[in-house]
């Protein structure tokens, strides 16, 4: 079988069931493949070929775990969207002994049609604990219907009820487990042990992991939106994707405003601060992504993002000059969250011309207040 | 057939006609090509927001690309397993085999290999300089003969026969070697080309799209040099627009490429890796040239069609690096590559500040210094 195979029903050839269930196999696997394809990376810096096995990732939110709202702090909300586990060794045929229910690709389908609330073990102890959520794919056979069934020795079709879904639907199927007890459930919340220094609950073996998250001493939910992390890797072109930034920074303390984010679903809005340009006339800018959708350890490095900032200029004879100071990513694994963030931080000048010759001493200029700032960053 | 998504419907109690479900896995599968098309296809010119027309030919990541022979087998080249699309393609065809529903109206034909595929390279024992090429075409085959059972419709009982039962588009095991001028036969060509002083390329078959022209030097069985390679694939790409970016670090006391480290690269896969050199045209600036080989553009490649950032990563809070760039050029070919290059070149300086204003004199690069580099191209 591959990819844009199709089955062939030549005229007059008896009907068999298995050739309607072979079709839309393939049909499913072609899907996948070319998901799979469009999606998946290359192997590292130095090897074009594309990375194998295919790797696990998530279209936009799906499956993502928000932090709780402020007026629900002990309710979890699972985002519904689509998934795929990747490089997969489960190939199945014939699934539940139906002939042709075949499941041969390797990208495997993580699909949640609704939201997913998960109510969150209170912690009673006075020591923090880190929290799990995992997740595996189902493929079920479901939706018992009464049908009629053709009985071979006399040719008489009689009543029958037989499963006439194959699902991958993981909605209302969760379970709540403590370390280091093994999820069952296919969307498995797994609960760790306090400590005074907490460590991650072990992931169950055909698991996936969606998201840790610190419950604090004596809590029942969350405190903080930055208690929990994104392990999700978000599916993109190839692995490459851009987030493009607007924001305005005042020549004040604090006051910065985001005029514009526009990344892909699923990620959290950059947090900025800076410092009032006393030295020099410049401005010293910083901004962290917190979670951003990387997948586990596969994002290990601020060098694989590139950035670049603009400033408009408001007067003919000023340039702006920016320099990049610095992109970090940092594991905030302390007392007041989990998970990373990536860290910015750039400085801006300002050339003033004031003859028509060069002069050397360039006049540097105070920033106009407030400053707008244009951000791109790609990453991979 | 109607448009697309368009489904086929069984009524109740309807008598089933297999064409009924030829006709609707045609239908699933006509959308689904569109979709992939109308995604990836760009626009018609930097002048014209419509979409490009046909449907140009693409691949998706490294699918059908020839890879150079490793050192240890030099005369085995490798096409890579994957997905693409030929575009464009007039030729709608309907009742397949006789077979009525199986049809494919789409112009944007599924070119499949489901693992990878070895080509033998053809000895050059001449004293000349020989260019080969990779050909492809699309498969579009019934296969599969199966033992089923056929209504005979003067008796109206099922009987005994053998039918094919599957239609498929995956070319493994597909290929031929034919030398120039002859055409290929096989859905993978291979075109042995003329040893010459100055050999041409093979031509293209008709109906053939090319995969890859490579260069066998005089008396060799196989490949001396992975540059003897030229990728002639387009990366299908959403709208056809992509990017790619590198992080690299240069130590200006090592003179030339050898002082330039590739510390990251992001690109899709099938793009293969830069190589860098370095040059101090003066005691305060730095000169960085980046060259891409056998990019993934098609056959055509403009230089105008690619747009570059280079950021270089200041370690003190009164330094302002400024950097231009100079050149972005689509280099000419020299034996022994087949190869097209893009060649990226640019500079930079230091500006530093004292008080409110610059100091006269230029700063002074760290040792070494980091650049970040983005390229996209269309």
């Amino acid at each position: 079988m591959a990819e844009f195979d199709r089955v062939v029903w030549n005229p007059r050839e008896r009907p068999l069931s298995s050739d309607s269930n072979r079709e839309a196999s393939y049909t499913e696997m072609t899907l996948r493949a070319a998901l799979a394809a469009l999606t998946t990376p290359r192997m590292n810096a130095s090897s074009p070929a594309a990375k194998a096995p295919t790797p696990s990732g998530f279209l936009g939110d799906g499956l993502k775990c928000y932090p709780p709202d402020v007026g629900t702090p002990t309710i979890l909300p699972i985002a519904p969207g689509l998934g795929f586990w990747g490089g997969v060794v489960d190939a199945a045929s014939n699934i539940g002994g139906v002939l042709g229910v075949d499941d041969t690709d390797t990208f495997k389908p993580l699909v949640l049609s609704a939201t997913e609330n998960i109510t969150l073990v209170p912690n009673g102890t006075v020591n923090d604990r880190v929290d799990l959520i995992e997740v595996r794919y189902r493929r079920e056979l479901l939706n018992p219907t009464a049908v009629e069934q053709l009985d071979p020795g006399s040719g008489v079709f009689l009543p029958n009820t037989v499963n006439k879904t194959l699902t991958w639907e993981l909605s209302g199927q969760q379970g709540t487990v403590t370390e280091p007890a093994l999820s069952t459930a296919y969307i498995g919340y797994k609960v760790g042990i306090p400590s005074g220094a907490p460590v991650p609950p072990t992931l169950t073996p055909g698991y996936i992991p969606l998201a840790y998250f610190r419950m604090f001493a004596l809590s029942a939910g969350f405190s903080n939106p930055f208690q929990i992390s994104d392990e999700r890797r978000l599916l993109t072109p190839y692995g490459m994707q851009t987030v493009s930034i607007v924001v305005s920074i005042p020549l004040g303390v604090g006051g910065e405003v985001l005029l514009g984010f526009d990344g892909p679903p699923g990620f959290e809005p950059p947090a900025f601060t800076h410092t009032s340009p006393v030295v020099n006339n410049t401005l010293f800018v910083a901004f962290t992504l917190h979670n951003p959708p990387l997948g586990v350890g596969d994002f290990v490095s601020g060098n694989r993002v590139t950035f670049n900032v603009e400033m408009l200029s408001f007067a003919d004879d000023q340039y702006p000059v920016i320099v990049g100071r610095s992109c970090t990513l940092l594991p905030l694994l302390g007392p007041t969250g989990i998970g990373t963030i990536l860290n910015f931080s750039f400085n801006a000048i300002i050339l003033k011309t004031l003859v028509a010759a060069i002069d050397p001493a360039l006049l540097l200029i105070p920033h106009q207040n407030p400053t707008v700032f244009r951000i791109t960053l790609n990453y991979w | 057939m109607a448009g697309l998504f368009s489904r086929e419907v069984w009524n109740p109690r309807e008598r089933p006609y297999s064409s009924d479900n030829n006709r609707e896995a045609a239908y699933v599968e006509l959308a689904l090509r569109a979709a992939i098309a109308a995604f990836t296809t760009p626009r018609t010119s930097a002048a014209n927001p419509s979409a490009q027309t046909p449907v140009p030919t693409g691949f998706i990541g490294e699918a059908f690309k020839c890879y150079a022979p490793p050192v240890d087998t030099p005369y085995i080249l490798a096409i890579a397993p994957g997905i693409g699309f030929v575009g464009g393609a007039a030729d709608a065809a309907s009742s397949i085999g006789g077979v009525i529903g199986v049809d494919d109206t789409d112009t944007f034909k599924p070119l499949v290999l489901s693992r990878p595929e070895f080509i033998q390279i053809v000895n050059n024992p001449t004293t000349l300089n020989r260019i080969d090429l990779i050909e492809v075409r699309y498969r579009r085959e019934l296969v599969t003969p199966s033992p089923m059972q056929t209504l005979d419709t003067d008796t109206g009982i099922f009987v005994p026969d053998a039918v094919r039962k599957s239609l498929t588009w995956d070319c493994a095991g597909q290929q031929g070697t034919v030398v120039s001028p002859a055409p290929s036969t096989a859905c993978i060509g291979y075109k042995v080309g003329i040893p010459a002083v100055s050999p041409t390329y093979p031509a293209v078959t008709p109906g053939y799209i090319p995969l890859a022209w490579f260069r066998i030097l005089p008396g060799q069985p196989g490949f001396t040099d992975p540059q003897q390679i030229t990728e002639e694939r387009r990366l299908l790409a959403p709208y056809g627009v992509y990017t790619i970016a590198m992080t690299i670090s240069v130590d200006s006391t090592v003179p030339g490429a050898p002082g330039v480290t590739l510390v990251e690269f992001g690109a899709p896969p099938g793009v293969e890796v830069p190589t860098f050199t370095h040059a101090e045209p003066s005691a305060t600036s730095r000169e960085v040239t980046c060259v891409l080989r056998s990019l993934p553009l098609g056959v055509t490649t403009n230089a105008n069609r690619f747009t570059s950032n280079v950021q270089v990563l200041s370690t003190t809070t009164t330094a302002f690096p400024v950097v231009v760039g100079r050149t972005i050029t689509v280099g000419a070919v020299t034996p022994p590559s087949v190869d097209a290059i893009i060649t990226l070149n640019f500079q930079a300086l230091i500006l530093t500040t004292a008080g409110l204003s610059l100091t006269t004199a230029l700063g002074v690069f760290g040792n070494p210094t980091v650049y970040r580099i983005t390229i996209t191209y269309w």
